[in-house]
């Protein structure tokens, strides 16, 4: 008995294992090759089996060539397998490998059908004794030659492969060389060693061994879980098992049999009938199934198929459209549907006012509308779940309100003239947030259960796309608001920008006006006060002005002289100023030979500082020094600053100088220095600015020390006018240098046009 | 001892002012003759063209400002040879330059300057 559970077992095994292998990928030759090995296994183990328990002298020789025939071709699969494990190594030589299979086929068949390797067996009740062929040898070679090249070959790849191919051949070899030693053990060893050939029969376990790790090899790296392929087995092993049962209970209880007369055959028999009863139903009935649904329905997706790629679609679908579209024609397609409808609640609104947002089938006009916002809704608010039409009417029948029977009757009404079949609620957060409103199956069939299986799983799916899809929205209206907020924003900017720059031009003629306001005021200014200083410096010079004027009567003359002349230099400063301001100072840039101005300047400034009892010295200048500039307005900038100097300094000299400049020899450095009282370092930034004065106490504010504060603003702005530079360097109480610097020209022989400017 | 008759000066300004101090200023050695605006000044010219020994001219005037009379003077060859200084107080550069360049020998900026600067340059051009 124990040795009949080993064959049975050892099938089991064995054909479970090829189909596994077959399965989990049938177009490897890895799996299509081992499959084939465990079918010889298998072969070899019913036959066994069976050649132990016939009778017949005749079966008895038959099982046991077809037996000894097995072990041939799975010996050769073996070493074949070995050379393609885990991936195909150096291809077997053609020829070689056509040899091989010639023998193989050969002795095979020899097996079979001749006495060259059986001749015949001889039968004493359950024990065989065989009577080899002279072939035999020859079968014995065949065999233990390729199981050893296997080994020696897997032994080789063992260490020529790394990582999880060398996991996989690990096992493989283990389960080889166990499986070797264990039939080593107890078809060779035992025997000899006990004279008992019973134990052969646990040979058969040898190959079992081998074929386990070898299939776990293969499976566990591929796709399949082993643990599926175990609850798998066992699956089947249980309906094989629930299957015998019945079947016996049957056959016992229909009296087929009797309880008694139950003996081993027929157990097994039936036992083997239903393990291929439930392995092979279920594939049977999917078939049939499929070829039923596409000839008898047309459908070109099964359920589990469009379950799975709207499973895949509906998270990566963010646009609602698209995400309703795919529910809708998914629907229609799989359950062979007329129309099917989406409607969702309105985004932004509070109120369970429900949009349509695609309808395929349904026709506006029909009242699909009226579906929106009425009993129905209300009532799927309250009881969500997928309502059929046959369902309402059971509803009706239920309800004690006659109200709502009405009401409901009217529903059932409105859902029969839009040819609205079932209805799925979707619910979002506790919350009816979108309705699936399909129609009737095409071949007038009603919806099963596995129908409304599917839809509660897509509703729930869709609940949760529709939510990610709304959210997105949510997300891009609110970009689409921001971004409109920005437009308008920049429109408004614009705008402003737009009003500012008409300001600045309103601003801008204003400012011409205010200049050409001071132009001629100060023109108009100007006559008169040069009638008024022409006519005191006619007094002062005419030639018997001194015995003409009292000496008190020139002073106040004198005065009035002076003061005149501050008042024209005040308007032009003005002027000047409001010309820098408005960017409207030119100056003429040409070739001015500086000892000229020089020579201009030294005679007139001399005598103004001998009036304060001070020293101008101007050492003559170097004739090739030329700069390019206005000969009036470089006069005009170092009088202001000889005048400047004159203002701040109560004793000692004031030297002029002109060098080239050390940083830059293609300018010249002009330098006026004083002797005066010098610039506090704080002052020093301020004194180029407008209406700067070194000293803004009254008690100072003498006429002799007056001015507009301009002087400094204008000279520097004309420094600049002629590309250069100015810059101060005093110490209090010492005294003041200013610097400026001008760029040099080539000299020129012609007068200069601005010379003739006379100011 | 014969009289050297005094050279004479045509001066143009449109302000009377001006004008009576300048020719009070000028007539101890010059004979000055005024023509309040442009057009005037130029028909003087005209009708004496080898009268005046020097033109002193404002710019802003009446009617044909100085620019123009200028210009018109130096393409008139019967007055082009006339020295003409400008007596002035326009300070524009382009303008100044341009009168400059086509034939004024000097421009005075009025204001500026005391009435013996004004001796000075005229005594140069006519001496």
């Amino acid at each position: 008995m124990f040795y009949q559970l080993t064959y049975f077992f050892g099938f089991l095994a064995t054909v479970s294992l090829a189909y596994f292998v077959y399965v989990n990928n049938n177009r490897r030759e890895t799996n299509f090759i081992f499959s084939a090995f465990l079918v010889f296994v298998s072969g070899w183990i019913a036959t066994l089996y069976l050649f132990y328990n016939s009778q017949s002298p005749f079966w008895v020789l038959v099982f046991g060539r077809f037996n000894i025939a097995f072990a041939i071709p799975f010996a050769h699969l073996i070493y074949y397998f070995a050379h393609i494990f885990p991936t195909k190594t150096k291809p077997l030589n053609h020829y070689l490998h056509l040899v091989l299979i010639t023998e193989t086929l050969t002795l095979f068949f020899l097996t079979i059908l001749t006495p060259l390797v059986d001749e015949m067996e001889i039968i004493k009740g359950t024990s065989r004794t065989t009577i080899y062929g002279p072939l035999y040898p020859i079968f014995i070679v065949h065999f233990i030659s390729y199981i050893l090249a296997a080994t020696v070959v897997f032994f080789k790849k063992l260490h020529f492969y790394t990582g999880i191919k060398k996991i996989q051949i690990q096992y493989i070899f283990c389960g080889l060389t166990t499986s070797v030693g264990f039939g080593i053990t107890t078809n060779i060893i035992i025997p000899l060693l006990t004279h008992h050939t019973d134990i052969q029969n646990l040979g058969t376990i040898a190959p079992i061994i081998f074929a386990s790790f070898a299939s776990y090899a293969i499976i566990r790296h591929r796709f399949l879980d082993i643990t599926l392929a175990i609850r798998n087995t066992l699956t089947y092993l249980f309906s094989s098992l629930a299957v015998s049962i019945i079947t016996l209970v049957i056959t016992i209880l229909s009296g087929l049999r009797k309880l008694t007369s139950l003996d081993f055959n027929y157990l097994t028999s039936i036992l083997v009938g239903s393990i291929l009863v439930s392995i092979l139903l279920p594939i049977l009935l999917k078939n049939i199934t499929s070829f039923l649904d596409r000839t008898i329905f047309g459908r070109t997706l099964s359920y589990q198929l469009s379950l799975k790629t709207l499973a895949e679609k509906l998270p990566q679908i963010l646009e609602l459209s698209d995400l309703v579209e795919l529910i809708i024609k998914t629907l229609i397609n799989t359950m062979g549907l007329t129309r099917a409808a989406v409607l969702i609640t309105d985004l932004d609104k509070e109120s369970n006012h429900y949009k349509i947002t695609k309808t395929i089938g349904f026709n506006e006009t029909n009242g699909i509308s009226m579906v929106k916002d009425n009993f129905l809704t209300q009532f799927l608010e309250k009881n969500p779940r997928i309502l059929v039409i046959d369902e309402l009417q059971k509803i009706t029948e239920e309800s004690p309100d006659p109200h709502e029977q009405q009401k409901i009757q009217e529903l059932i009404d409105h859902m029969i003239h839009i040819e609205a079949g079932l209805i799925i609620p979707v619910v979002i957060d506790k919350k009816l947030s979108s309705l699936i409103v399909l129609g009737n199956k095409k071949g007038g069939d009603v919806y099963t259960s596995e129908d409304l299986e599917l839809l509660e799983v897509i509703a729930s799916q869709a609940a949760v796309a529709i939510q990610n899809a709304r959210l997105y929205k949510k997300i891009n209206n609110y970009n689409q608001e921001l971004q409109h907020d920005i437009d308008q924003a920049t429109i408004k900017l614009q705008k402003q920008n737009r009003q500012l720059h008409k300001a600045n031009d309103e601003l801008k003629v204003l400012d011409k006006m205010k200049d050409q306001l001071i132009a001629v005021t100060s023109h108009e200014l100007r006559t008169p006060a040069t009638i008024i200083q022409n006519y005191l410096w006619m007094v002062l010079n005419q030639p018997d002005s001194k015995t003409r004027l009292t000496p008190k009567e020139k002073e106040r003359i004198e005065r009035s002289f002076t003061s005149v002349q501050d008042l024209i230099q005040l308007i032009n400063e003005t002027l000047d100023a409001s010309k820098i301001d408005g960017g409207r100072l030119e100056v003429f840039l040409e070739p001015i030979k500086v000892a000229t101005v020089f020579d201009k300047i030294r005679s007139t400034y001399t005598d103004r500082a001998a009036e304060k009892n001070l020293k101008l010295v101007m050492p003559s200048i170097n004739p090739k020094y030329f700069i390019k500039g206005d000969e009036t307005r470089l006069q005009e900038v170092i009088t202001n600053l000889i005048v400047n100097s004159i203002k701040y300094t109560d004793a000692g000299t004031i030297t002029v100088k002109v060098n080239p400049y050390p940083k830059n020899t293609k300018n010249l450095l002009f330098s006026i220095a004083d002797t005066g009282r010098g610039i506090a370092k704080e002052n020093i930034p301020k004194l180029f600015g407008k209406f700067y004065r070194e000293d803004t106490s009254l008690s100072s504010s003498t006429p002799k020390t007056g001015g507009t504060g301009l002087g400094l603003y204008i000279t520097k702005n004309l420094v600049e006018l002629m590309q250069g530079k100015i810059w101060v360097e005093s110490i209090h109480g010492v005294g003041s240098t200013f610097f400026f610097t001008l760029p040099q020209a080539t000299p020129s022989q012609t007068a200069s046009l601005s010379s003739r400017i006379i100011r | 001892m014969p009289t050297i008759p005094k050279a004479k000066i045509l001066l143009v300004e449109d302000n009377p002012q001006t004008a009576q101090f300048y020719q009070e200023f000028l007539s101890t050695k010059y004979d000055v003759d005024l023509s309040p605006d442009g057009q005037i000044g130029l028909e003087t010219l005209r009708q004496n063209p080898l009268k005046y020994s020097l033109i002193l001219l404002d710019i802003m005037l009446p009617k044909v400002d100085g620019v123009a009379l200028l210009e018109i003077k130096q393409k008139d060859p019967k007055i082009a040879a006339i020295p003409l200084v400008l007596l002035t107080n326009f300070d524009d550069k382009a303008t100044i330059h341009h009168c400059l360049e086509i034939g004024a020998k000097s421009c005075l900026m009025k204001s500026n300057i005391t009435p013996d600067k004004i001796l000075n340059v005229v005594d140069n051009l006519i001496g």
